[in-house]
């Protein structure tokens, strides 16, 4: 106790008067720099990393040209854009105090909803002998831990922006970003991989997504406290 | 939580268009504020007033999160309650002690053991990264303020709050080890 009253205000350290003098007096030399824009850049700047190492690693699909006119390849590109929308969304929000981010959430459920819906129309209306190929497809081994591995540099700079805004529930913040991260490399990576059936795509584009929430999710209290 | 005081909303997008004045206003009733926030939940803590310069200072920095478009009153309350639950969590069971102990044993370093060198890096560990970042650079490599403030864009006081806040914080853990 005797320590405590050591401490106590202005004995020593900066009265709280000074300080305010010294906040207001910093606010006009320094324009308030838009978190919107430090978000864009961050992800614009980490899908372009990942996307360079996409195509070093991985290069396009070989049947690109004639790809660009069938459905299987819009859907496989439109599904993570629409998740990456959703937590950019959420990103946003969850990076500013006091703020939900309800529509995030539902711009979520729907875009993995309706991928859902799609994948089981395919399931349901296909050959009981296709079923198997529809959900493995043939890149089983390597898809999921891709998307995750081309998602490391969209995370790393997802994490820097969110370090730059004020979040105040971590684990959830981290689980955004690392859900845009995922998202975002998961329609990059879905210009390399050719796999056609849209049960496999769910399933495991989904899993490499929701995979690299996770990681976010562990790394969101390490790294996003403020 | 109601809103304590309507106009603070146009206060804060003055502030964030760069009115001085404005922004001076607002934080001075932010921190009449914060004190009542802070005394109703702390009971009668020595450290209180620490916390609303903290938490000052955490608006300061973090004040382009404000969205105009929304109410002030929830973004200033979350802001007040992160470091409400951040100084709970670091202080809760670690008496304080005296602070010279860990001046002298950040500032002198006359025999660089090894373990004494593991135990600095082990108190440093707690800090946040910049508070551990701003030790470092001041008390053990030997900038000064002025310099840390230039390379980093804080003001100087905010850094030499955050330097006195973080020295204590590592010296309630020497406290805390001991006991």
């Amino acid at each position: 106790m005797r320590d405590r009253v050591r401490f106590a205000a202005g004995q020593e350290g900066i009265s709280t008067d000074a300080l305010i003098d010294a906040l207001a007096g910093d606010i006009s030399s320094a324009p308030v720099p838009s978190v919107r824009r430090t978000l864009a850049v961050s992800f614009a700047a980490g899908s372009v990393i990942s996307a360079l190492a996409m195509l070093a690693l991985l290069g396009l699909r070989p049947d690109m040209a004639a790809a660009l006119f069938t459905a299987s390849f819009w859907i496989k590109l439109i599904f993570p854009l629409g998740l990456a929308v959703a937590g950019l969304m959420a990103v946003d929000r969850l990076g500013r105090p006091g703020a939900e981010a309800d529509r995030g959430y539902g711009v979520g459920i729907a875009v993995a909803g309706s991928m859902a819906l799609l994948a089981s129309v395919q399931l349901i209306t296909a050959p009981r002998d296709a079923i198997r190929s529809l959900l493995l497809g043939h890149t089983l081994d390597h898809c999921t831990a891709l998307i995750m591995l081309l998602a490391l540099p969209i995370l790393a700079a997802g994490m820097y922006a969110m370090r730059q805004m004020a979040p105040t529930r971590l684990r959830l913040a981290g689980a955004a970003v690392g859900v845009t991260a995922g998202a975002l490399s998961a329609s990059i990576y879905a210009i390399a991989c050719n796999e056609t059936a849209l049960p496999f795509v769910t399933l495991w584009y989904g899993a490499g997504i929701a995979l690299t929430g996770v990681l976010g999710a562990l790394l969101g209290p390490r790294l996003l406290r403020w | 939580m109601s809103v304590p005081n309507p106009p603070l909303d146009s206060l804060m997008i003055a502030a964030q268009s760069g009115d001085e004045a404005a922004y001076h206003v607002l934080l001075k009733a932010l921190a009449v504020t914060l004190r009542g926030y802070f005394a109703r939940r702390l009971g009668r803590d020595a450290n209180a007033e620490d916390l609303v310069q903290d938490t000052l200072i955490a608006i300061h920095e973090r004040r382009a999160t404000y969205d105009p478009q929304r109410p002030f009153a929830a973004w200033f309350f979350a802001i007040a309650r992160y470091k409400l639950i951040d100084h709970l969590r670091a202080t809760r069971r670690s008496p304080t002690c005296a602070m010279d102990e860990i001046e002298d044993f950040i500032g002198v370093d006359e025999e660089p053991s090894a373990s004494a060198r593991l135990d600095l890096e082990r108190l440093l560990d707690g800090l946040s990264p910049r508070s551990r970042d701003i030790v470092r650079t001041v008390k053990i490599e030997g900038q000064s303020v002025a310099e840390v403030s230039q390379r980093s864009g804080l003001s100087p006081i905010a850094i030499r709050v955050l330097l006195h806040r973080a020295v204590k914080a590592m010296s309630a853990k020497v406290g805390n080890s001991r006991s």
